[in-house]
């Protein structure tokens, strides 16, 4: 062989060494690394399963999770937090970190459903959104419908039905979901607006209806690789992962709505 | 939604351990200020007095959104401290520490402060005109006679450690096994779960018992003799 | 004897101002006035626990302040035995520890203030091993006495050291007083208002009247004998 291409094969060699990789279809086991992923609370159980999951294919891996707001996780990714993947409960946090350039890649991960909840242990039925005019619902637990995603959601579906002007005087403002559901638990309201994943965890309540899709903007929880963690394999790994059909599994059977269709990945 | 006792013991584990910290990093620091503000008279004292107590009346989320500017990677601790000792402050226990010794700092110099006060000054006079140095004087005159105070300065500022939340989840994050304290946790599962109540009567029991105990200390700092 | 001399010039924030000269040679100089006349002040201002807006003071050969020359030695550098009218014994430290604090940060500068000697002049001897809180006022200001006593000062300045205790006390501790200053000869300034103990004490008394020096000379020429105290 001629000196440059021995040379060649031997940075070749090097650069596999050094790179800890074989040239063959990526060895993930082999991966390692400490990755930090912030996410909407209201994804905890799913995203603590499906990390569980990953664990299993990349032990090297450890996945630390800050639960949180949103909005708060925004801020903190804003102010310097190196933060490696960022799950938001609302397109509009990620939008805000692709305008300050922190965004390396991104997706829709899944959807969820509004739905209307009520005491499981009272008779209160609600067949249709309109019940919830009558007087005996003196009390609509929402999360804060100004800012809170669950609640705007909520908004959005009872202005489209032409309900929101009659309902708003109704509505008792949460700090989240969890604590709309509180208020229903403990009978301060008699009915609430949350997320079909909430609503499944808190025996409590009973859904009593859910909102057709189209009465809101689609819920997204869009997840988002930052620039942090773009050139780290082990947060790329994870991030297709987490895209993947097998954590699409995970979500689906903690209540979240996965589209079957491709994903709309932006640049 | 389980809490498993796992999570639950990691919860009161690093309550404890930033509590701990906390206080015994910032015990120093306030034992200087509670002295100087307790002796020193002077018309700038009322800056220091309010820039003591600012984390008193800010609401906790805008202190820990400061302390977070400064100690983030790019912030101009946080990159100093990352570059000469490769540490961490933004989502980790320490930062947690750093926002619970803040908050309870002005609850710890008051305590302080009061017992500083309670001894006679001319005693300090009477230990200088013996000899002692004015740094002498403190350390073998004055403080041993504040000791009681001091003492409830530290559990007040524990207590207020145990229940810090707006600012810890600003700068610490909420990762269960590192960040995760009892506040934290105790509102993570909030409602779905009736073994929170487990956590949470920990949380009362801890908070009246260090109440009481600093409520104690205080009274034996009143009726020590220091004149 | 060494020679003090004493000048300052004082304004307090309430009001008062203090501008005072005076010299002495004497073993017991008195400073006697009424009450709010300065004579404290002027104490503290020998000690080093007050700074003077402008003054000059020497002893010897020593100059411990000179606000011309921006000459200012620290108090603890000076070496004074301070007896306070409520005697101030540390009471977090038994009586032998209070008696040793001097000692242990001037190391060597008894000279001839022998520790065993002041304990039997003084009769202490009981007293060693108790706390402040447990002694009588009388046992607590000869406590005090021997604490500046045994920092081997060069001057000693008193500061009405019987005007707390009652009568009969008083006679006692008077006596305690004269025991010293038979014993140690240390140059001593004693503040009064009361014209039996200046009398009984001391050769040299400076009157203050508001402020000032009004008055200088022995105690015959400077007290009537009719004077009690004022």
């Amino acid at each position: 062989m001629t000196r440059t291409a021995t040379l060649r094969i031997v940075l070749w060699v090097c650069a596999v060494i050094a790179t800890g990789q074989s040239t063959a279809a990526a060895d993930t086991s082999s991966l390692s690394g400490r990755l930090l992923l912030l996410a909407a609370a209201s994804t905890t159980e799913a995203v603590d399963d499906a990390r569980a999951e990953f664990g299993k294919l990349h032990p090297g891996v450890t996945i630390r999770v800050s639960y949180g707001a949103s909005s708060t996780l925004a801020q903190q990714i804003a102010a310097g937090a190196d933060a490696d993947l960022f799950l938001s409960a609302s397109g509009q946090w990620a939008e805000f970190l692709q305008g300050k350039q922190l965004v390396a890649r991104g997706r829709d991960l899944f959807g969820n459903r509004l739905v209307i909840v009520t005491a499981a242990d009272s008779n209160i039925e609600v067949k249709q959104p309109d019940d919830l005019l009558q007087p005996r619902f003196r009390r609509l637990a929402m999360a804060d419908p100004k800012s809170v995603p669950a609640g705007v959601y909520g908004r959005q579906a009872l202005e489209t039905l032409g309900l929101w002007k009659q309902l708003e005087a109704k509505v008792a403002a949460a700090a989240d979901v969890r604590q709309a559901l509180n208020f229903v638990d403990v009978g301060a309201a008699e009915a609430g607006i949350v997320y079909a994943t909430d609503a499944a965890t808190d025996k409590k309540v009973r859904t009593a209806l859910v909102f057709d899709a189209k009465l809101h903007e689609p819920i997204r929880y869009p997840l988002v690789l930052l620039k942090h963690g773009a050139d780290r394999a082990a947060a790329v790994a994870l991030y297709d992962f987490l895209g993947s059909p097998a954590a699409a599994a995970i979500f689906r059977r903690h209540g979240f709505v996965v589209p079957a269709a491709p994903d709309r990945p932006k640049p | 939604m389980e809490f498993s006792n796992w999570e639950a013991w990691s919860a009161v584990r690093l309550s404890f351990q930033v509590g701990l910290c906390a206080v015994l990093a910032s015990l120093p620091i306030a034992i200087a200020v509670g002295y100087l503000l307790a002796r020193w008279q002077s018309r700038g004292k009322w800056l220091l007095e309010v820039l003591v107590n600012m984390p008193l009346v800010l609401p906790p989320v805008v202190t820990g959104y400061l302390l977070l500017l400064v100690f983030a990677p790019r912030g101009p601790l946080g990159g100093a401290l990352d570059n000469w000792f490769g540490v961490r402050i933004v989502f980790s226990w320490l930062g947690a520490a750093i926002a619970a010794a803040v908050m309870s700092f002005p609850l710890m110099v008051r305590a302080i402060r009061l017992a500083f006060q309670a001894v006679d000054p001319r005693l300090e006079m009477a230990a200088r005109s013996l000899g002692a140095g004015p740094v002498d004087a403190f350390f073998s005159v004055a403080l041993p006679l504040a000791r009681s105070g001091i003492l409830a300065g530290c559990v007040l500022a524990f207590a207020r450690s145990l229940g810090e939340f707006g600012a810890t989840i600003m700068v610490a994050g909420n990762i269960v096994g590192e960040t995760q304290t009892i506040p934290l946790a105790i509102f993570s599962r909030w409602g779905a779960d009736a073994e929170v109540w487990r956590l949470a009567s920990v949380s009362i029991a801890l908070a009246a018992g260090a109440l009481l105990a600093s409520e104690w200390l205080e009274r034996r700092q009143a009726t020590r003799e220091t004149t | 004897m060494k020679r003090l001399s004493f000048q300052c010039a004082h304004r307090f924030a309430g009001g008062f101002s203090l501008d005072a000269a005076f010299e002495t040679s004497a073993q017991v100089t008195a400073l006697f006035g009424p009450s709010g006349s300065g004579k404290t002040s002027v104490l503290y201002i020998i000690a080093g626990l007050l700074r003077p807006q402008s003054g000059s003071i020497t002893l010897g050969d020593q100059t411990w302040l000179d606000t011309r020359r921006a000459v200012y030695r620290k108090a603890e550098q000076r070496h004074v035995g301070f007896v306070f009218q409520d005697h101030l014994l540390f009471p977090h430290l038994t009586v032998e520890r209070n008696l040793t604090y001097g000692r242990r940060r001037r190391p060597g500068r008894f000279g001839a203030i022998e520790p065993r000697r002041v304990i039997e002049v003084l009769e202490l001897g009981d007293l060693i091993g108790r706390y402040p809180r447990n002694l009588s006022g009388g046992e607590k200001q000869r406590v005090a006495l021997g604490r500046s006593l045994l920092s081997g000062p060069e001057l000693l300045l008193m500061d009405e050291p019987l005007a707390a205790l009652d009568e009969g006390l008083k006679e006692r501790i008077l006596t305690y007083l004269e025991r010293v200053v038979a014993e140690w000869h240390v140059p001593t300034i004693y503040v009064s208002h009361n014209a039996a103990e200046v009398r009984r004490l001391a050769e040299q008394v400076i009157v203050l009247d508001q402020g000032r020096v009004s008055q200088c000379g022995s105690p015959v020429e400077v007290l009537p004998a009719s004077y009690s105290s004022l």
